[in-house]
C-alpha cells in the first residue's frame, strides 16, 4: 500500500465509520425489523416478510398521512417559494435599512423550532390567541386553529411559511445579484413598468436558484415533526398526522417496532427516489460554494 | 419615481412588521405578568413592568442545567465535524482518488435524509450498549448529522486553494498529514468558522434526538427542557414564562448573529447555482 493510499483511509476513515454506523447500519437494521413482527405482544422479533407493508396499504389512516404530507408540501412550498422572490426584491431595491430587514426576516430561522412552536400555540389559542383575536376585531369568530380539524394542518403550513421565508429569500437575494443590471435597464427603456421587468427579466433568469430552493424545500417538507409533535400531536384525530410523527407515535408510543420499522423503509426508499430523481435531472446546475 | 419608492417602502415594511411584529410581540409579553395574556382586546404597547417570568422560568425547570447540557453536546459535536469533515473533504479534493464521486455523493444524498427516520434503529443501538443519558448519545450522531454540509463546502473551498501552493509544501518536505494541518487549515479559516456557526446553530435547535436519547430530566437540552414548561390545559400554561425561556433560549444564536451576520448569511446560502 503506498503512503499516499495510507493517508488517504486514514482522512476518510472517520467519516466512513461514522456514515456506517449511523447511517447505514440502521437503515439495514430498519428493513429487518420491517419484515418481522415486534411488538408489546411479540417482544421478539418473529419473522412475518411483508406482512407489516400489506397491513399498511390496507390501513386509511397510512394513506390520510401521506395525503397530510402532500397538503403540507403543497401549502407551504409555492407560498414560501413566491412570497420569498416577493421580498428579496423588494429588499434589492432598497437603498436604507437593508441589513435590518434582512435581520428581521432571518429571525424566524434561528429561533428552535421548539420555541417558534409554543409561541405559535399561544397565538393560536382559541381564547389567549392573538390570532383569533385579531380576527374578532373583523367581526370573525374564534377558529380555534389547533383544536379544529379543519384547519389544524393549516395552522401548521402557516406557521411553516412564516419560518422558512427568510431563509429562502437570503437566497433568493443572492441569486438576484448575478443578474446583470443592464438588462433591467434595458427593459426600462422599452418601457416596461415594475412588474413586467420582473415577469420578463428576473423570473426566467432566477430559474436556477428556483430549482435549487425547489429541492431543499422538497426535502424539508418532509422533514417536518417538532411542530406536529407540540402543537398538534398530529390531531385532532388524524388531521395533522405526518408521515415522520406517525413513524415515531408507532415506535415510541405503540411499541411496535415492526410498523415503525416498515414505515421508515418506506421514507427511506421514497426519498432515495425523489432525491435520485432530482440529482438526474439537475446534477449539472447545482453547484456548492461559500463566499 | 417618489411613487414607486414608497410603493417599495410600503412592501418592505409589511414583511418587516410580518417577520418582526411577532418578535415584538414575544418580548413585549415576556416582561408583561401572565395576566395580560388574557386581556381582549389584546395588548399592543407594554402596561406593566416585570422580571418575574424570567426569574420564574428557573424556578420552574433547572435552565441553567440544560443551558451546560446544550453547551457541552453543540460545542462536541460541532469540534468534531469539522475535525472528520474537513480530513473528508482533503481525502476527496486534494488527493484525487477512484470512487471519489461516488463518496461525495453518496455523503451528500445523505444529507437530504431526514434525522428522524433513522431515530429508532439509532435509539436501540443506544439503548443495548447503555449509551441512553450520555452526551455521546447526541455528539455522535449530531456529528454525523454534520457531515454531509461541511464536507461539502469544505471540499468546494480546498478545491480552489491553488495548487502551487501544495507542491511548494510537498517540494518543502511535508507530508500529506503535515499538509492538511499546516497549509490547509490555516487557509481554510474563513470557511470553517462558517461552517462551524451553521452547524452549531443545527445542534443546538436539534429537538427530536435529544427528546429521545435523553430521556433522564437532567440531561435535557435547553429546547427539549422548555417545552417541558406547561399546564394541563392551555388555560393553565404559565405563558409569561414560556416566552421568556424562548426568548433565553435563542440568546446565543442572537449574539452569534451579531458576530457573524456575515458569515451566517453565506453559509446559508452556500448553495449557489449555475445557470
Amino acid at each position: 500500500m503506498s503512503a499516499k493510499t495510507k493517508f488517504l483511509l486514514i482522512f476518510l476513515l472517520p467519516s466512513l465509520i461514522f456514515l456506517g454506523i449511523f447511517t447505514y447500519y440502521p437503515i439495514f437494521i430498519s428493513v429487518k425489523y420491517s419484515l418481522t413482527r415486534y411488538n408489546m405482544l411479540s417482544p421478539k422479533p418473529v419473522f412475518i416478510g411483508i406482512q407489516n407493508y400489506i397491513k399498511l396499504f390496507k390501513n386509511p389512516v397510512f394513506w390520510q398521512v401521506l395525503k397530510n404530507n402532500i397538503i403540507y408540501g403543497l401549502g407551504v412550498i409555492p407560498t414560501t417559494m413566491l412570497l420569498a422572490l416577493f421580498f428579496a426584491i423588494l429588499i434589492n431595491e432598497t437603498k436604507r435599512f437593508k441589513a435590518l430587514f434582512e435581520l428581521g426576516l432571518f429571525y424566524p430561522l434561528l429561533i428552535p423550532m421548539t420555541a417558534a412552536a409554543m409561541i405559535w400555540v399561544f397565538m393560536y389559542d382559541p381564547d389567549l390567541g392573538i390570532i383569533d383575536k385579531f380576527l374578532g376585531l373583523f367581526g370573525i369568530p374564534n377558529i380555534g386553529w389547533l383544536g379544529d380539524a379543519r384547519y389544524s394542518l393549516l395552522a401548521l403550513i402557516i406557521m411553516a411559511i412564516w419560518k422558512n421565508v427568510g431563509y429562502f429569500m437570503l437566497i433568493y437575494l443572492a441569486g438576484l445579484q448575478n443578474i446583470p443590471d443592464y438588462l433591467y435597464e434595458e427593459a426600462t427603456i422599452e418601457g416596461a413598468g415594475w412588474l413586467k421587468k420582473h415577469l420578463y427579466v428576473t423570473w426566467p433568469l432566477i430559474g436556477p436558484t428556483n430549482i435549487f430552493v425547489f429541492i431543499i424545500s422538497i426535502i424539508q417538507s418532509f422533514k417536518v415533526f417538532t411542530q406536529v409533535y407540540l402543537m398538534t400531536e398530529g390531531g385532532p384525530g388524524y388531521s395533522s398526522n405526518v408521515l415522520i410523527y406517525y413513524t415515531y407515535e408507532h415506535a415510541f408510543k405503540f411499541w411496535n417496532i415492526g410498523m415503525a420499522s416498515a414505515l421508515t423503509t418506506i421514507m427511506i426508499l421514497f426519498l432515495l427516489l425523489l432525491v435520485l430523481i432530482i440529482f438526474g435531472v439537475f446534477e449539472k446546475r447545482i453547484t456548492y460554494s461559500v463566499g | 419615481m417618489m411613487n414607486r419608492n414608497f410603493k417599495i417602502y410600503l412592501g418592505v415594511g409589511l414583511m418587516a412588521l410580518y417577520c418582526l411584529f411577532p418578535i415584538y410581540f414575544l418580548v413585549l409579553y415576556s416582561f408583561e405578568p401572565s395576566e395580560a395574556a388574557y386581556h381582549s382586546p389584546p395588548v399592543f404597547y407594554p402596561i406593566a413592568f416585570t422580571f418575574s417570568n424570567y426569574t420564574g422560568v428557573f424556578k420552574s425547570i433547572p435552565l441553567a442545567r440544560y443551558a451546560l447540557n446544550s453547551i457541552i453536546v453543540a460545542t462536541s459535536a460541532t469540534f468534531l465535524t469539522l475535525l472528520f469533515g474537513s480530513m473528508a473533504a482533503y481525502g476527496v479534493s486534494v488527493l484525487k482518488f477512484r470512487g471519489r464521486d461516488l463518496f461525495l455523493n453518496s455523503l451528500i444524498l445523505l444529507g437530504f435524509f431526514p434525522a428522524a427516520t433513522m431515530i429508532f434503529p439509532i435509539y436501540k443501538m443506544f439503548s443495548d450498549i447503555n449509551l441512553l443519558n450520555n452526551y455521546l448519545a447526541l455528539i455522535l450522531p449530531y456529528t454525523v448529522g454534520g457531515l454531509p454540509l461541511t464536507t461539502w463546502v469544505m471540499a468546494t473551498y480546498f478545491e480552489n486553494i491553488p495548487k502551487d501552493l501544495l507542491d511548494a509544501a510537498s517540494v518543502d518536505g511535508l507530508s500529506i498529514g503535515g499538509t492538511y494541518a499546516k497549509i490547509m487549515i490555516p487557509l481554510s479559516l474563513p470557511a470553517l468558522s462558517t461552517v462551524a456557526i451553521l452547524d452549531f446553530i443545527a445542534f443546538w435547535n436539534e429537538f427530536i434526538y435529544a427528546l429521545t436519547f435523553m430521556p433522564d430530566s437532567n440531561m435535557r437540552t435547553v429546547t427539549v427542557g422548555i417545552s417541558l414548561i406547561s399546564g394541563r390545559f392551555t388555560y393553565q400554561y404559565p405563558w409569561g414564562q414560556i416566552i421568556a425561556a424562548a426568548l433565553m433560549v435563542t440568546i446565543p444564536l442572537v449574539i452569534m448573529v451579531f458576530v457573524a451576520q456575515e458569515k451566517i448569511i453565506s453559509g446559508l446560502t452556500a448553495g449557489a447555482v449555475k445557470g
